[in-house]
């Protein structure tokens, strides 16, 4: 059996090659370590995307291919599903990643809530243009996807499945199979250092209501490599690649409570190899300490991100961030204390949101002047509070309501299969599916423009220049 | 006893396939009470539902008030149902009992209250026994009264909810989970199959946007069958 891993198109990003799709590569890993014939047609970037399908099909004995999508990836992902299907006679195409992860999350509130709805509904499309839908971890699913008798939905995401990993197996299974892509053709700088990525551990513990994976235990539930196996993919990658920078997934750094041992290591592995080595991450703002800045700038770090989101203390309590306006003053203040540049994580389009609290944000961003910003407007992801708990109040226009102070954020229905474009857009072409009580979409959108204006103006801070990384600035955050 | 649903045709898919769930429900009435009148309540321009017995029309206007004003116009027993319910077995003898109306109560032991909502509409007006013109003039007269959105989202059945509550007819309560259950799925992979838990309930309704998948569903299986 040869199985062909496809890394779909990231269309909606102008330079698809910065970082390549680590989770594919680890299940890929997982296989090739049992002796399997395993490759990965990576399609980042590629423009004909049918072509090199069919000529991958032509050349190729696969009878299975594996595809991973987050959401804005699932036109192509099941367009190419559709093309294997119609290439392949009695081929198996399994779906897994983020989108049907957070996908079945919902779906399994709606079960749960016995209000089979929206994602219950999505999840019957994808059965029906994919034959195995693997949710949450894929490293252990993907042996029961490619059981002869497999069909439907395989939930990794389910912690008793026996699939879910535990930060044991987390930091024993092999690392991404990185060999399997072209790896010099991604390209990505940290602090003027050519860099790759990785993650340290998986899941975040808040409770943020716009975030994707809240009821999503692969997402949710922290699971912790341990330092020695971190650093072990460092030098890995240092040895094999000669690269002394590195882009830290983790969402987010510092809520792994051996955070500061890892420095500390971090530190021993560069007096070890003999080399300086940069590295970028995410911190939670609250989390935050002088010994931490400190520590972090001594291993390497030069610019960290935060998700603040927003100045508003109102929008702060309706997101459930648990940071408040001081505590992310705080933050700024104390990273800056210690050298470390910062790039402040801001979003607007929260439930509540109004002339107001956009101006609490401008003035809050004006006052602690980060480093670096971008502010986008939110997306309404399956698997956040925002979609989840939403209701179909009017017709057509799904309302989430704050549970504690009834503050209100409509959607509008986004179809995961068709749809691209409510991913975020270029400044000045940006295009909301959001709003609020007091902002309709276009008042978002002419607001963030106008808010990130003034602030770039007032901080001297440029615009983006170069396409790739306008496209990060505007993806995940991570120029 | 007549059956009485309210269907019309807007043109889109989805009303598309409610006109497939209504000719369910006519079959499933055929069923399990043989002899039992259906007619179909609707506008002029929207074509009968297969296997119906008659057509009573009225002029187009907002979706709740045509409906209403068509119970408003009847006389007798009447079962109204909603166009996504399908019967598995014969309620004619709720009306051997006293009432102006009978509704179904919310009480679905295997579903999640949704908090606020079950207190606010205890009752759901997706099946109501009626042999009272009186409430439903009354009925359509004080829905006329909300405003639009109102109406067209959920103010129908505050407005019979509020009725039963003032206690000005004599209502009786029925329950939910027996005729007007919504069924339920054990997982996701339950859903897509169409593996519903709902065996003895009389009344079946598939309300909601993923239960009307699930009704066609079963239509189809049960066709393939």
């Amino acid at each position: 059996m040869t199985v062909t891993f496809i890394i779909p198109p990231s269309g909606f990003l102008l330079d698809a090659r910065v970082f390549p799709s680590l989770g594919v590569l680890k299940v890929a890993a997982v296989l090739e370590a049992q002796g399997l014939a395993v490759d990965v047609l990576d399609l980042s970037g590629v423009s004909d995307v049918s072509g090199a399908v069919r000529a991958h099909v032509t050349a190729s004995p696969s009878d299975v291919y594996g595809l991973t999508a987050t959401s804005p990836q699932m036109p192509a992902s099941a367009a190419i599903a559709d093309q294997l299907h119609a290439l392949v006679p009695g081929v198996r195409v399994i779906l897994g990643g983020p989108h049907v992860t957070l996908m079945q999350a919902s779906a399994r509130q709606e079960i749960k809530r016995g209000e089979p709805s929206r994602a219950c509904l999505a999840m019957t499309d994808l059965a029906k243009r994919f034959d195995v839908l693997v949710c949450g971890d894929g490293e252990h699913a993907i042996a029961s996807a490619l059981l002869p008798d497999a069909a439907g939905i395989i939930d990794g995401d389910d912690p008793k499945s026996g699939m879910f990993l535990t930060s044991d197996e987390l930091g024993e299974l092999p690392l991404a199979a990185r060999h399997l892509i072209d790896l010099s053709s991604y390209h990505y700088t940290v602090d003027g250092v050519r860099a790759h990525s990785l993650i340290g551990q998986l899941g975040c513990p808040m409770g943020c209501a716009f975030c994707g994976g809240r009821r999503s235990p692969f997402l949710r539930k922290i699971r912790m490599r341990s330092t020695e196996a971190v650093i072990s993919e460092m030098r890995s990658i240092y040895e094999t690649y000669g690269t002394r920078g590195f882009m830290f997934l983790d969402d987010e750094l510092n809520v792994n409570r051996q955070f500061m041992d890892l420095l500390a290591a971090m530190v021993r592995l560069q007096d070890d190899v003999g080399v300086e080595f940069r590295m970028r991450g995410f911190l939670k703002a609250e989390l935050i300490t002088d010994p931490m800045a400190q520590a972090m700038y001594a291993a390497g770090f030069r610019q960290v991100l935060v998700g603040f989101e927003s100045g508003s203390e109102r929008i702060l309590a309706n997101i459930q961030k648990r940071a408040n306006q001081a505590d992310n003053t705080r933050a700024i203040d104390t990273l800056h204390a210690h050298g470390l540049a910062v790039k402040a994580l801001m979003s607007l389009g929260h439930p509540g949101e109004s002339d107001e609290t956009i101006e609490d944000t401008r003035s809050w961003l004006l006052a602690t002047r980060p480093d670096e910003f971008d502010a986008t407007i939110i997306t309404v992801y399956p698997g956040t509070p925002y979609y989840d708990d939403a209701r179909e109040v009017t017709p057509g226009i799904w309302t989430y309501a704050d549970p504690k102070n009834g503050d209100r954020l409509h959607a509008y229905p986004v179809d995961h299969l068709q749809d691209e474009s409510f991913y975020k857009g270029i400044p000045g072409q940006y295009r909301s599916f959001v709003f609020t009580d007091a902002l309709s979409a276009e008042d978002l959108c002419v607001r963030r423009d106008a808010l990130e204006e003034e602030v770039r103006t007032a901080l001297a801070i440029p615009y983006p220049v170069a396409s790739p990384e306008i496209n990060y600035e505007h993806s995940m955050g991570q120029r | 006893m007549t059956v009485g649903f309210f269907y019309m045709d807007t043109g889109s898919k989805e009303s598309k396939d409610v006109a497939v769930c209504a000719a369910a429900l006519v079959r499933s009435v055929r069923r399990t009470m043989p002899g039992v009148e259906v007619v179909h309540l609707t506008d002029p321009d929207t074509k009968p539902i297969e296997g119906i017995d008659s057509v009573r029309c009225v002029e187009p206007e907002p979706m709740a008030m045509m409906r209403f004003r068509h119970q408003s116009r009847v006389d007798g027993d009447w079962l109204f149902v909603d166009s996504d319910v399908l019967f598995q077995r014969d309620v004619r003898k709720v009306f051997d009992h006293p009432f102006d109306v009978a509704v179904t109560t919310r009480n679905w032991k295997h579903l999640r209250a949704a908090p606020g909502f079950t207190d606010r509409m205890p009752f759901n007006t997706g099946v109501v026994f009626s042999r009272s013109r009186a409430f439903w003039h009354e009925a359509l007269a004080r829905l006329g009264q909300l405003p639009p959105n109102a109406q067209a989202f959920m103010g129908h059945q505050t407005v019979i909810c509020d009725m039963v509550a003032e206690g000005r007819y004599h209502v009786r309560a029925l329950k939910g989970s027996h005729y007007n259950c919504p069924p339920a799925m054990r997982s996701t992979d339950d859903f897509i199959r169409g593996a519903e838990t709902v065996k003895k309930a009389a009344i079946v309704h598939y309300k909601g946007l993923g239960r009307k998948a699930a009704m066609l569903t079963r239509i189809q299986r049960e066709a393939a069958s």
